[in-house]
């Protein structure tokens, strides 16, 4: 029996005065892929961001309900740093910083705390392995990151992400902006990554969904404009027997 | 004529009027530098006549209420007082830019900030100056010193290194910064160690033309920082950097040969200074090529 890394209990999040996120329950499991997929603007990335408090750097943002990750309140008992450190993030577009390809990797080892040259490399050369990345740098360590195809960018980004030691990883739709070979790699590299890792993905490609992961959930928007989840379960359920008729319908195309 | 005529016509009298411009602009920079160089280095402008600076100018001090001896000391003020503007406008200046791009709230009172430097910003020179002669040299009871001129210049440049610092921070690709704090550093480290980073060619541009300023400042300085040609050796001290020398010096009545004399230093003061900031700029940014 897995345990709830994540456990979400009505959670609502306002921009201002617009309620962009309304009543969410999920209970995200240990070593899980959670896909959440829906249209355009229905709250998926904005639920993402709350997982790891990424949406602290937007003023005016207020969340009530609460976000329970290892049991302690992410808002309330968990200090932020600490927990994007645990929580790692893969953004859509990848933005590798403007240094080597090392010291990406590097970074987050090397924040807060003194660490040997032997150690680091360690680090490096695993984490770029565990992003299947190691046998294209490994001679070009220095080498700016922007020397990099964008497949290999996005790999780069997951390997910095590992560097961090987390426990998970969220990906806002890791690969829409990569070519099919590219989302490929990535979907082979997440299936290892599995193991020791729960990785939650925001994505709109539906076949990937299904393709990769254990459990999904589906997003939509109500009457006044917020996101909700309209369905939360295994994969293979929702997929093929959806128990929503709007899942069934964003599912087969009809809309979305 | 057809349209097709007509229009590569168009396009070739817009190229030439462009051209012509580019053109005009490289003539008078250039115009202006040979001229300079020539009349700085030969007395009256005639290399028969011989040069104009030598090693002894170049490296005593001046003596005579101005009339003979070299510009060592003239030159070291006015590096002092440059160095010095720069480094307190520089850390101020950098760090409001940062206030400005990553802490302040949208509201009015942000709003009446940015206004405020933009409104310092175009007041003359010569307002700071006499702005620096009331409150340094009078209130704090500086008198006419190096710190008096040092505080007045530091004022005078600071709207421009805000600003350009600023735009420098705010075109550094926003995912870059959230990468930074995905990977669970604080703000202060995001900053630093990211954005920074990624901002500092702007940033150094941004103080090379703010210092380029303070290198020719006249005004601001003419009654704050006092005439006296020796070695500035306290912060209280005298110290009439080399553009305020030419100017004392035509002023005066004093040799034409010098004044040009001392422009020249002066340009090649410039000059190097700006050579200096991109060999920094360079070696920090070592193995960051695109």
């Amino acid at each position: 029996m897995s345990e709830n890394v994540f456990e979400v209990s009505n959670l609502n999040l306002f921009y201002g005065q617009h309620k962009a996120l309304s009543d969410i329950n999920m209970d995200i499991q240990s070593h899980t892929i959670t896909a959440l997929i829906g249209p355009s603007g229905c709250g998926k990335s904005t639920f993402l961001r709350t997982l790891n408090r990424m949406n602290d750097l937007i003023d005016g943002v207020r969340i009530t309900g609460s976000v329970l990750f290892d049991n302690k309140d992410v808002y309330t008992q968990t200090d932020p740093l600490d927990l994007r450190r645990r929580v790692g993030m893969v953004f859509q577009k990848p933005n590798p910083f403007p240094s080597s390809i090392y010291d990406n990797v590097a970074y987050a080892p090397r924040l807060h705390k003194r660490i040997s040259k032997s150690e680091l490399d360690n680090i490096v050369e695993d984490c770029l392995k565990k992003a299947s990345l190691w046998d294209e740098v490994k001679d070009c360590l220095k080498k700016s990151a922007y020397s990099l195809s964008g497949g290999q960018q996005q790999r780069l980004c997951i390997a910095r992400t590992l560097a961090a030691s987390p426990e998970v990883i969220l990906m806002d739709e890791p690969t829409s902006a990569l070519d099919p070979l590219s989302t490929t790699r990535i979907e082979n590299l997440m299936d290892d990554l599995k193991k020791n890792y729960t990785i939650v993905i925001v994505t709109h490609n539906m076949q990937q969904a299904s393709r990769i992961s254990d459990k999904t959930g589906f997003f939509f928007t109500n009457q006044e404009k917020s996101g909700f989840l309209v369905e939360y379960g295994d994969t293979e359920e929702l997929f093929f027997n959806p128990r929503d008729k709007r899942t069934e319908d964003y599912i087969t195309g009809r809309f979305g | 004529m057809t349209d097709k005529k007509h229009g590569k016509l168009f396009n070739n009298l817009f190229l030439f009027v462009v051209y012509g411009f580019v053109a005009i602009t490289i003539v008078v920079i250039l115009s202006v530098i040979i001229y300079l160089t020539v009349r700085g280095l030969f007395k009256g402008g005639n290399p028969s006549n011989g040069l104009n600076i030598n090693f002894e100018y170049l490296f005593t001090t001046t003596s005579d209420g101005g009339k003979t001896g070299g510009i060592i000391a003239i030159i070291w003020n006015t590096v002092l007082l440059v160095l010095l503007s720069g480094v307190i406008a520089g850390s101020i200046g950098i760090s409001s830019a940062i206030y400005l791009c990553f802490y302040a709230k949208v509201n009015k009172f942000t709003s009446f900030i940015r206004s405020s430097i933009e409104v310092l910003a175009g007041i003359p020179s010569v307002i700071f100056g006499l702005f620096g002669l009331l409150v340094f040299v009078g209130l704090f009871k500086f008198g006419y010193s190096l710190i008096s001129g040092v505080l007045t210049l530091s004022i005078m440049i600071l709207p421009t290194v805000i600003t350009t610092s600023e735009n420098a921070l705010s075109s550094v690709d926003k995912s870059l910064y959230e990468a930074g704090i995905g990977l669970g550093s604080t703000k202060m480290e995001a900053i630093m160690k990211v954005v920074i980073k990624e901002a500092k060619h702007g940033i150094v541009s941004g103080m090379i033309l703010s210092i380029g300023r303070a290198l020719g400042e006249t005004a601001a300085l003419v009654y704050t920082v006092g005439s006296s040609y020796k070695f500035a050796n306290s912060l209280l001290s005298s110290a009439r950097p080399l553009a305020m020398h030419i100017y004392l010096g035509i002023n005066e009545g004093q040799s034409l040969d010098k004044a040009f004399a001392a422009a020249f230093v002066l340009l090649i003061l410039c000059m190097m200074m700006i050579f200096i900031s991109e060999l920094l700029v360079k070696h920090f940014g070592k193995g960051i090529k695109r």
